[in-house]
């Protein structure tokens, strides 16, 4: 299922009724779309919801939040893993970016919550049944069911970077939502194509990816100077904006003033 | 070249299709979203000690000194480029091959064919993408007195082909007669070579920054103006109460 | 004052006609373009104390030294002189603009979301108790932003510029919201901590900083939403910015 079925449609998607799901699915809504969307998810009683830290918008009375860690490392669990993670944690929270922490959402009764990106964009829902997605972590919204989220910040060196691109790799067998900054092109990969780190907003765990340095000498800031290659045949979702060139088109606005 | 717009008008993306090899389109070097494979792109060129600078390094120890340094110093580990630098540039190794190109800041799009629209003047800020056969200035007099400098410069757009005009928010087009328009010059994209125009400062209140770019440009004559809806200067002083000082937190 | 808005939903631009000799009172960022007979009439820097919108400009220093977060709104007046006159007003990122008719009780709405109103409006910053309203958990670091209550005698209009899509919310009971996602709202209405516990989550709640500022609205009366949370938005871009020398 592609992760945004309606690219530039449906203004009344606010009076829609919820996508009936199958099995074990939570019904949701996405409103306000493309533009502006949000997402009403249905809780049912005793089910769990995993939001990013700060993207819940509204609640229905009732309905409980604590905070959870929400990603794990590649490698067994264990002791050593949760350390890797809490790591990475507060690496996350000291760069000022969003730390793979989760608000773990739970009502007794059944109740409705309503979810917002940070970014203005669209949002995309994913249905997994075994397989495997990348998701960029700045664009992951939430999760339910027994999905697995793991980082993948490549290594330490693109950790620590300021500027660095962190994907959250889901698999297993439930739901996912992720947000994009602006718009989504869909883009069939048949051998190599390359996309700026920060637009790229999710793949097919099918994809190799791996992140080289481009452009030459002069590195544009918001990337560092650096390309992700995605190599074999799957689709990747590239969106259309970046908080990371935002940042950088902002920052430069210095030079020259000082 | 052949372009197409897509997801217009809130996020405008262009997706470039090249019509032979070895044809090249220019970008700012935060436009270049996407690309295939063939397709070389080359970073603006630079003065050989800002290139030394912004170089990306490898290798851990690099990597752990970037660090120190940025949460020392309050530096970026690889430092923003200049307000107007040259473009970067894309060239097409094979015949339909095709790159995406988007303004930085959430907006729309725009192409102008320089041979319908005559010669332009365009804010740096608003440059995305243009053909090799347009040619930029932006060194001209008179470059650098109608924004800020914080706000960019002032660009000659001349020559022909398709000009890719993006900034922050939707686009607003303002057909000048003989009764004249004031505007921020924030929100002043570009406007047709010809215009008479006249920047003042408004004196505002408060700290420096904090504001818009308070200037206040009057436009007169007979031509075009394309004015953006938003003004990336208010956004970044928003976002300057948020900012971090180096030294004790 | 006649208001038509246009471009919506993302790229709201707001185009006010003036009569001849009328006034509006906008926010410092807001100005897009004018027609060549509007002039600025007056500049003024609100000190957070309880004026009108439209009276004269004050020297007084701002209560908040520049170090502090809380920025005050800054407001220009925009009058058409000798004839009829046009100006373009919009928010400073991208989203919608809500354009209210002053009513008896009045409305309360996010610092940040003010874009115009009528010269008339009564704006009043210093709203005992709603301080904290928009700040998240117990960290020190205040809210930099605040709530504005507005008032009018006479019909007036406030124009406000949502960080995106806007959407209204019958409060018919309790409503439980994030403050940074709230736009405006009915003065009758009642504002409480929502009591969703952040407290409770053991060591990682208090080792992460607050993310959110969870209130409970109360009563009846409407509710203005905004899909995008502005605070959030100016953090993470402040955050990522190289940061400043002292």
């Amino acid at each position: 299922m592609p992760p945004n079925a309606q690219p530039h449609a449906d203004p009344a998607s606010a009076a829609r009724a919820p996508e009936p799901l199958a099995r074990d699915g939570l019904a949701y809504v996405v409103e306000h779309g493309p533009s502006f969307a949000t997402l009403r998810v249905e809780l049912p009683a005793e089910r769990t919801l995993f939001v990013q830290a700060g993207r819940l918008m509204r609640l229905e009375p009732g309905v409980e939040v604590r905070p959870a860690l929400n990603a794990a490392v590649p490698g067994p669990p264990g002791l050593w893993a949760k350390l890797v993670a809490l790591f990475v944690t507060l690496l996350r929270v000291a760069f000022g970016g969003d730390p793979p922490i989760a608000d773990r959402v739970r009502t007794a009764r059944g109740g409705r919550v309503w979810l917002a990106p940070a970014s203005p964009g669209s949002i995309g829902h994913r249905r997994l049944h075994g397989d495997a997605l990348f998701v960029n972590a700045d664009a992951y919204l939430a999760h339910a069911g027994r999905v697995e989220v793991r980082v993948r910040f490549g290594n330490v060196q693109r950790a620590l970077s300021r500027v660095a691109v962190v994907f959250f790799e889901l698999s297993g067998f439930g739901e996912a939502w992720f947000a994009s900054h602006g718009g989504v092109q869909r883009i069939d990969v048949r051998g190599t194509f390359l996309v700026e780190p920060h637009h790229l907003l999710a793949f097919d765990g099918a994809l190799t990816f791996h992140i080289r340095p481009d452009a030459g000498p002069a590195a544009p800031a918001g990337a560092a100077g650096r390309v992700c290659e995605l190599r074999g045949r799957g689709r990747a979702y590239v969106q259309g904006r970046a908080g990371a060139a935002v940042v950088a088109a902002l920052a430069r606005r210095d030079q020259g003033a000082a | 070249m052949r372009y197409e717009l897509l997801d217009r008008p809130s996020y405008t993306v262009a997706r470039v299709e090249f019509e032979r090899s070895g044809e090249r389109l220019l970008a700012d070097p935060l436009a270049v979203v996407a690309r295939e494979s063939g397709i070389h792109h080359r970073g603006p060129a630079l003065g050989a000690a800002q290139g030394d600078a912004a170089r990306p390094r490898t290798g851990l120890a690099a990597a752990l000194d970037d660090f120190v340094r940025s949460r020392r110093a309050g530096m970026h580990a690889a430092p923003p480029p200049p307000a107007w630098a040259s473009p970067a540039t894309l060239t097409a190794s094979a015949p339909r091959e095709h790159a995406f190109v988007a303004p930085p800041l959430e907006g729309d799009l725009a192409v102008l064919e320089l041979e319908e629209v005559g010669s332009l003047l365009l804010g740096s800020h608003a440059f995305v993408a243009s053909a090799s056969t347009v040619t930029l200035d932006g060194a001209w007099t008179g470059s650098a007195a109608f924004f800020t400098p914080a706000g960019g410069t002032l660009l000659r757009v001349g020559g022909s082909g398709p000009l890719f005009v993006g900034g922050y928010g939707g686009h607003h087009i303002i057909d000048l007669d003989a009764s004249g328009y004031t505007c921020e010059v924030g929100h002043v994209l570009a406007f047709t070579q010809g215009l008479d125009y006249d920047v003042a400062p408004v004196a505002r209140l408060g700290r420096a920054g904090s504001a818009g770019d308070g200037r206040l440009a009057r436009f007169e004559g007979r031509g075009r103006l394309y004015l953006s809806t938003r003004d990336p200067a208010n956004l970044r002083g928003f976002a300057e109460r948020f900012r971090r000082t180096s030294g004790r937190d | 004052m006649k208001v038509h808005i246009g471009y919506r939903p993302a790229q709201s631009v707001a185009r006010v006609n003036l009569d001849t000799g009328e006034s509006v009172i906008v926010d410092h960022s807001a100005t897009v373009g004018m027609s060549p007979n509007v002039r600025l009439a007056a500049l003024e820097h609100s000190d957070r104390h309880a004026h009108g919108a439209g009276a004269a400009a004050r020297g007084a220093e701002p209560k908040h030294p520049p170090s502090a977060v809380a920025e005050p709104i800054q407001r220009a007046s925009l009058c058409a002189q000798g004839a009829p006159g046009e100006v373009l007003l919009a928010a400073r990122w991208p989203g919608d603009l809500l354009l209210l008719e002053l009513m008896p009780g009045g409305y309360l709405f996010q610092s940040t979301a003010f874009v115009a109103a009528s010269p008339d409006v009564r704006l009043d910053e210093q709203l005992d108790g709603l301080d904290a309203l928009f700040s998240l958990g117990a960290t020190p670091e205040a809210a930099p932003v605040h709530a504005i209550k507005a008032r009018s005698e006479q019909p007036g209009q406030l124009l406000l510029g949502a960080c995106g899509a806007i959407e209204p919310l019958e409060c018919e009971g309790e409503l439980i919201l994030e403050m940074g996602h709230v736009l405006a709202w009915e003065a009758a209405l009642e504002v409480r901590d929502a009591g969703v516990d952040v407290a409770r989550g053991g060591w990682l709640a208090r080792l992460t900083p607050a993310r959110r500022a969870l209130r409970c609205f109360a009563g009846r009366g409407r509710v203005w939403v905004q899909t995008r949370d502005p605070v959030a938005l100016g953090r993470r871009l402040g955050r990522a910015l190289p940061r400043r020398h002292a």
